[in-house]
């Protein structure tokens, strides 16, 4: 089966779970930026959930179905219709040969992710189809879609597992962020520089008071988030490097902060004060510039 | 080696050294990483300098892993120092960077011996990172470390060559960056076709060398 793309409102990837253990040569782990999202999108179609399929940021995209697929769209809510008529998101929905999808930009949340009933094509480099921008490179080519592209399948629809599909039973909990603007507290869990923000009792109070908006310069690099300008910046620009991960926060000499995501360097050269944890990072991923405000606690 | 372990996150420990950067530290913290890549529940581990990162799966038990790094620290500190090999690369640089300046209005520095102090040593890989085929080479002499730029560049151009507190190191492609570059080379350290995509392995020796001695 083949499916074209025939619009695309924001940017469009091919993604699975990414490349594990390639870290040490500088290499990002890449994949799904809400990972909870993603995996529910295959899940719903009784996929592995690490199985290849597109991430859209900032809209959906339009879609010409040349013979029928079972469709599962998750995350960001792009309303997505199937010839004019609504269809349900979070849900599996079997669409007929000679289908158009149409969708729009979301409104609420960030990332939508549509998983399809037979396997991609796609072709990996390093075992993951997860493209990385490598010195004005893109590894592998062809997983940043274009207008025009033709998606192609294996031809064999994955058995579909009831019992994959009944395992989850609720929607996750960042899904509210989908529908309205939101104030998200996270916890913070200790770093190797915590001790900075939070050993003085003082400094840890302004900092959980400190409320950060998400900067619109933030990408699946990393998402910069700008607040009170924290004064303990200044004193930390001769640091040596270290090895940081998504989720890492570092406090920049400007005070402000940054959180390594998917796509983010390896090893980074600021104070690191502290780290999400997976749930807090498929928050984040879904988090848009200018709706979401962010306190953090220890 | 004498590790301490620090908390980051409910699937890492960090581990350090308090000792300065030093080949033989790389060495024996690549190679306690490299036997610890062996174990499942082992997802990561890296190191930098003086650290070593563990990530670890969800289901792994922490205080099992501490158990096991500490039994590999003991194996290790009670056989003999492993030798190995030294490789040296020899890299080319035009010493032309447009943080030159920059870095002579450090206090008692003169420009011109900005290169005479890069090049006068050998530096030790203690890192590959940041980006792929980037590596972290030290220990810079005093009187060059500079602490990074206060504010970034946006694009920091490929294959120069820049230095930041008592780092230097190659940028290999175009990228942002907050260290100051002092000068350029036509080397390409990036290398997509090998396994760890760059020219260098961790505990490598690198010299700089004027291009303007040729």
């Amino acid at each position: 089966m083949n499916v074209r793309v025939l619009k695309l409102r924001g940017s469009c990837h091919l993604q699975d779970a990414g490349r594990v253990g390639q870290a040490q040569f500088g290499m990002p782990k890449g994949g799904f930026a809400d990972h909870t999202s993603a995996s529910l999108a295959n899940l719903i179609l009784g996929k592995r959930s690490g199985a290849t399929l597109l991430e859209c940021t900032m809209g959906g995209p339009d879609l010409f179905f040349e013979s029928t697929c079972l469709l599962a769209i998750t995350g960001a809510d792009i309303q997505p219709r199937i010839n004019g008529v609504r269809i349900p998101m979070w849900e599996r929905i079997r669409v007929s040969k000679g289908s158009k999808l149409t969708s729009t930009r979301a409104e609420f949340g960030l990332r939508t992710y549509l998983a399809f009933g037979e396997s991609l094509v796609a072709s990996a480099w390093r075992d993951s189809v997860s493209p990385v921008l490598i010195g004005g490179d893109l590894h592998p080519s062809h997983s940043v879609l274009m207008e025009g592209d033709e998606l192609r399948f294996t031809g064999e629809e994955v058995s579909f597992s009831e019992r994959i599909a009944r395992a989850y039973v609720e929607l996750p909990q960042h899904v509210c962020l989908l529908e309205k603007d939101s104030k998200i507290r996270l916890k913070l869990f200790k770093a190797p520089e915590s001790h900075l923000v939070e050993a003085d009792e003082e400094r840890r109070v302004e900092f959980e008071n400190s409320v950060w908006q998400i900067s619109p310069q933030s990408n699946r690099m990393g998402i910069r988030l700008v607040g009170p300008s924290l004064s303990l910046g200044k004193t930390t620009s001769s640091m040596r490097s270290g090895p940081v991960l998504p989720g890492t926060v570092q406090l920049l000499p400007d005070g402000q902060l940054i959180v390594t995501h998917v796509d983010g360097q390896t090893i980074g050269g600021y104070p690191r004060i502290g780290i999400v944890d997976a749930m807090g990072m498929d928050v984040l991923a879904q988090a848009a510039a200018g709706r979401v405000e962010v306190w953090f606690c220890f | 080696m004498k590790l301490k372990a620090y908390a980051y996150g409910p699937n890492a420990i960090l581990y350090r050294s308090d000792e300065e950067p030093n080949r033989a530290l790389s060495i024996g913290l690549e190679i306690l990483a490299e036997r610890l890549r062996k174990f499942p529940q082992v997802l990561e581990a890296r190191i930098s300098y003086c650290e070593l990162l563990l990530v670890l799966s969800s289901n792994a038990n922490h205080e099992q892993i501490q158990a096991l790094v500490r039994d590999l620290l003991l194996e290790s500190s009670a056989a003999n120092e492993v030798q190995v090999p030294t490789r040296l690369h020899k890299i080319w640089v035009s010493y032309t960077g447009p943080d030159l300046e920059d870095v002579a209005e450090q206090p008692g520095l003169r420009f011109q011996e900005i290169k005479k102090l890069h090049t006068g040593q050998k530096y030790t890989v203690h890192a590959l990172g940041f980006q792929p085929g980037f590596a972290f080479l030290g220990t810079l002499p005093a009187p060059i470390q500079v602490p990074r730029r206060s504010v970034p560049r946006i694009r920091v151009p490929a294959n120069c060559i820049a230095i930041a507190a008592d780092q230097t190191a190659i940028y290999p492609h175009e990228s942002p960056g907050g260290w100051h570059i002092i000068g350029f080379t036509k080397r390409e350290v990036f290398d997509v076709d090998s396994d760890s995509l760059s020219i260098f392995q961790v505990g490598d020796t690198v010299q700089f060398s004027d291009v303007d001695e040729l």
